[in-house]
């Protein structure tokens, strides 16, 4: 009978992981972004920044991204541990995921999503963990399923409307800062409103680069949540060979995404 | 205490935001015919409103009602209202005029009083008239 060979599920596991990986530059940009928002209003209303003035009404904006984060890399290490139980090696759990769990709450996620995070953290750092081995992958897989899908769920809510949103926000702060300062100057100073005008499409075009690369992480998130539905759908044989077909396409699509992740920022 | 669901703070969040792009179109569309006191006035009217959306985005926000749903249904039509009149005026006082009662419905809002956001929405509706679908 054909089989797929265990370390099937290891990688899919594997490029999850990966995938995971790349996404903290992309949700750093999105505090980022209020920082450049905050710039433009500076210029406009007051004519003059510093670092500083900045930072203060982007505080919330960091607590959320590093609750996001947090929830993010949880999601990470729980692949990483199922690709080391995909392929019978020992699991060691990063101590900082214990701590992760609080971080979470101002994340943007709703109760439920939170609660998910807490069970995947409570299962990373629990002592069954390494009873978990090859034989026994199919209970793991089957008691996270629920949270992968609430946690993939949340982070894909947040990441496809809340930092679309935010993009969104700061692309229109970007046109009325150009468009107010080439008005106020195109006749004394025709040459440099051209320029101006020229900087502005810069800034529009790393815009449009980071929409896509969000699209991209919502993408990997939701071949992270049907890879592992597959996984669930045949946890009493996870060795059969349809699924190392269902999981050949979710393992291609993360791999290309992660690249472009790397590429990207 | 109420929160508000993430749903729906994503929603008003788009409400302010749009607000805020129909005063930048009216500002740009009639730049040479505003003063410059009315321009400054609008082009800080929808940095806050700005301001406004993306806390709305980011932040969770608590209402101090018992019915959040009605507190929010009040919210949306103000938005709704101010967003259709701001369509079809052209005269830069009376754009103003909703601009700012946009600005304190956004910031009541942020305080998650629920008394000054429905006194709020109120002064927004009257001030964006009569609704054509009301009448």
């Amino acid at each position: 009978m054909a089989c797929v060979q265990p370390s099937e599920v290891g990688r899919f596991a594997k490029s999850a992981s990966e995938t995971t990986a790349e996404f903290p530059p992309v949700a750093k940009d999105m505090y980022a972004s209020c920082l450049r928002f905050e710039a433009y209003k500076a210029q406009r209303l007051s004519g003059w920044y510093d670092n500083e003035s900045l930072r203060m009404p982007c505080a919330s904006r960091d607590s959320a991204i590093a609750g996001v984060l947090a929830a993010n890399k949880v999601l990470g290490a729980y692949f990483s541990a199922l690709a080391k139980l995909a392929d019978d090696n020992v699991v060691s759990t990063d101590r900082e995921i214990g701590g992760l769990a609080a971080i979470v709450k101002k994340s943007g996620l709703n109760a439920a999503q939170v609660d998910a995070v807490a069970e995947l953290t409570k299962y990373l750092t629990s002592t069954l963990l390494d009873a978990y081995r090859r034989g026994k992958i199919g209970d793991a897989v089957a008691s996270q399923n629920g949270n992968v899908v609430l946690v993939t769920n949340g982070l894909r809510d947040i990441i496809s409307r809340d930092y679309r949103q935010i993009l969104d926000i700061e692309a229109r702060a970007a046109n009325d800062f150009y468009h107010a300062s080439v008005n106020e100057s195109r006749d004394r100073e025709p040459l440099a409103a051209v320029l101006v005008l020229r900087d502005r499409d810069d800034r529009i075009v790393e815009l449009a680069k980071k929409r896509e690369a969000i699209a991209a992480y919502v993408r990997a998130l939701d071949a992270v949540r049907d890879g592992h539905q597959k996984l669930y759908d045949h946890r009493n044989d996870l060795r059969a060979k349809v699924l190392s077909a269902e999981l050949a396409d979710q393992i291609e699509t993360l791999q290309r995404i992660s690249r472009q992740l790397e590429r990207a920022f | 205490m109420a929160e508000l669901s993430a749903e729906d703070a994503r929603k008003l969040a788009r409400s302010f935001y749009d607000l805020a792009g129909k005063l930048g179109k009216f500002r740009f569309d009639n730049w040479t015919r505003m003063q410059d006191v009315e321009r400054t006035e609008l082009e800080k009217i929808e940095w806050r409103l700005l301001t406004q959306s993306s806390e709305l985005a980011t932040r969770a926000i608590r209402i101090s009602t018992d019915d959040l749903d009605e507190a929010i249904d009040e919210i949306t039509r103000a938005t709704k209202r101010m967003t259709r009149e701001l369509q079809r005026i052209g005269d830069a006082k009376k754009v103003l005029r909703i601009a700012n009662k946009a600005l304190r419905l956004g910031e009541a809002l942020l305080t998650g009083n629920a008394v000054a956001i429905a006194n709020a929405a109120s002064a927004a509706i009257s001030a964006a008239g009569i609704d054509e679908n009301e009448k």
